[in-house]
């Protein structure tokens, strides 16, 4: 800032008189949408200015127009009561918000607390070996920040022993549970788990079978999920120790936010 | 200054119908009481003034009560600066008839040198402070010259731009009067602009 030197007034530092209504609502005209939201944040008076809907409906009709017929959406909106708020710029923000690609979805409407894993394991001649039902949220797996859409049950004290056969069966049904709401269940998997697969077991030795299966297609182009769920046992007569449950995209664990989306298509 | 009301008023309607430009001075009151003059070209690159002058109204000179004389000087220096440019423009283009190749280069070289000098003048003229800048703004809104308003509303546009609300207080000088709801609800309010 340039001292023009004509001026009587010696200079200083100390806060000049605020701009007056008028010129910030000339200068208005020459700022971009961006400039003038972060304006407005400025001080009440250059709010009042900036907040005119007159501007953010010239904004819209250059940069939106056909949002133009849609501005009841915005009287709607949360801020009606808002007697400073201005119809035109909440469309303008809308707008400009769908725009943006990097943005994060909303939080699954489904929570782990509401659903319930049902399993059952079938040694090969159709005998029941082994049957509970956890709720998710007791059987998560904190792995990463987050978790991971993995869950593991210590079944070690049921004393379910899987037997000589070939293989075993696991039928896994994740069920939507909760006070005043209709329940819902989908099969996750009906799979056969090869004994195999766990290992020649001495005494004391621990082995694994797993199994994958794809999931249902949630309708909506995203079919690729594979339900996997992971039988550990130990010893010769296979006490089963342990049973795992998961849900992958190409061989990675999906996040709970992510299991939780999926769930919601056939759940909610 | 001895002419007669009824002098004043025939010699400026000669001037009007003749379509000449005339030299006749304009007295321009300032808000303060200082009287600045001006060519009537000059003076009439405010819209404001121009009615005036053609309302007959102008002969005693005109007041201002909205612009002080710091203000005034700026603008008539603005006004003087830039009807003399519309005037060699409006000369440049009087004569295609008479321009060889020769000609058309240098009145180009010409033109492009006083768009340059033109330039230099109008920012130096709001190189100023901020209060300085929205009293040009106010005044020249009052005043209808379109370029001065234009200049100056850029000029603070600029400043704003591309500043973090932090950034443009300081320029300003502006207190930050929100309450901590408020300013939590207009940031809210407007969080999608600061998110580029």
């Amino acid at each position: 800032m340039r001292d023009d030197g004509a001026t009587t007034m010696p200079p200083r530092s100390a806060p000049s008189r605020p701009p007056p209504w008028e010129a910030l609502s000339l200068v208005a005209n020459f700022l971009d949408a961006a400039s003038l939201a972060a304006a407005s944040c400025v001080s009440t008076s250059w709010h009042a200015a900036f907040s005119d809907d007159h501007l953010w409906a010239r904004l819209c009709r250059c940069h939106y127009p056909s949002a133009i017929g849609l501005l009841p959406l915005s009287d709607s909106s949360v801020n009606a009561g808002d007697r400073r708020s201005s119809p035109h710029r909440g469309l303008f923000a809308l707008f400009h918000s769908a725009a943006s690609r990097g943005r994060s979805l909303p939080e699954p409407r489904l929570a782990l607390a509401d659903v319930t894993f049902a399993v059952d394991l079938f040694a090969a001649g159709g005998q029941n070996m082994l049957s509970f039902a956890v709720a998710a949220c007791d059987a998560g797996v904190k792995k990463a920040p987050g978790g991971v859409f993995q869950f593991a049950v210590d079944v070690s004290d049921r004393n379910a022993v899987a037997g000589p056969g070939k293989h075993w069966s696991v039928r896994w049904t994740a069920v939507r549970t909760g006070l005043g709401v209709a329940p819902a269940a989908i099969v996750m998997m009906d799979a056969k788990l090869p004994a195999s697969r766990a290992g020649a077991l001495g005494s004391g030795v621990r082995g694994e079978s797993w199994a994958t299966e794809g999931l249902p297609a949630p309708g909506c182009g995203g079919g690729k999920l594979e339900a996997e769920a992971v039988v550990e046992v130990s010893g010769e007569e296979r006490l089963v120790e342990k049973v795992r449950l998961g849900v992958l995209l190409d061989c990675r664990y999906v996040s709970v936010d992510e299991g939780l989306r999926y769930l919601q298509h056939f759940l909610l | 200054m001895a002419a007669t009301p009824a002098d004043a008023s025939s010699s400026s309607s000669e001037a009007v119908v003749g379509g000449e430009k005339s030299n006749k001075m304009i007295t321009l009151i300032s808000s303060d009481g200082e009287s600045f003059e001006a060519t009537e070209e000059a003076a009439k690159m405010s819209v404001t003034i121009k009615h005036m002058i053609e309302d007959g109204c102008a002969d005693d000179g005109i007041p201002l009560p909205n612009v002080p004389a710091k203000i005034l000087s700026m603008v008539i220096e603005y006004c003087n600066k830039h009807a003399a440019d519309a005037d060699d423009t409006n000369k440049h283009v009087a004569d295609p008839a008479d321009a060889d190749e020769d000609d058309d280069n240098n009145n180009n070289n010409a033109s492009a040198g006083e768009k340059e000098d033109l330039k230099s003048f109008d920012a130096s003229l709001v190189a100023v402070d901020q209060a300085t800048l929205f009293d040009i703004i106010l005044a020249a809104n009052f005043l209808s010259i379109k370029g001065l308003l234009d200049l100056a509303c850029q000029k603070v546009a600029d400043d704003i731009k591309d500043k973090s609300v932090e950034e443009v207080r300081e320029i300003f000088k502006i207190e930050n009067d929100f309450t901590k709801e408020e300013e939590e609800a207009v940031r809210k309010e407007n969080a999608w602009a600061f998110n580029e």
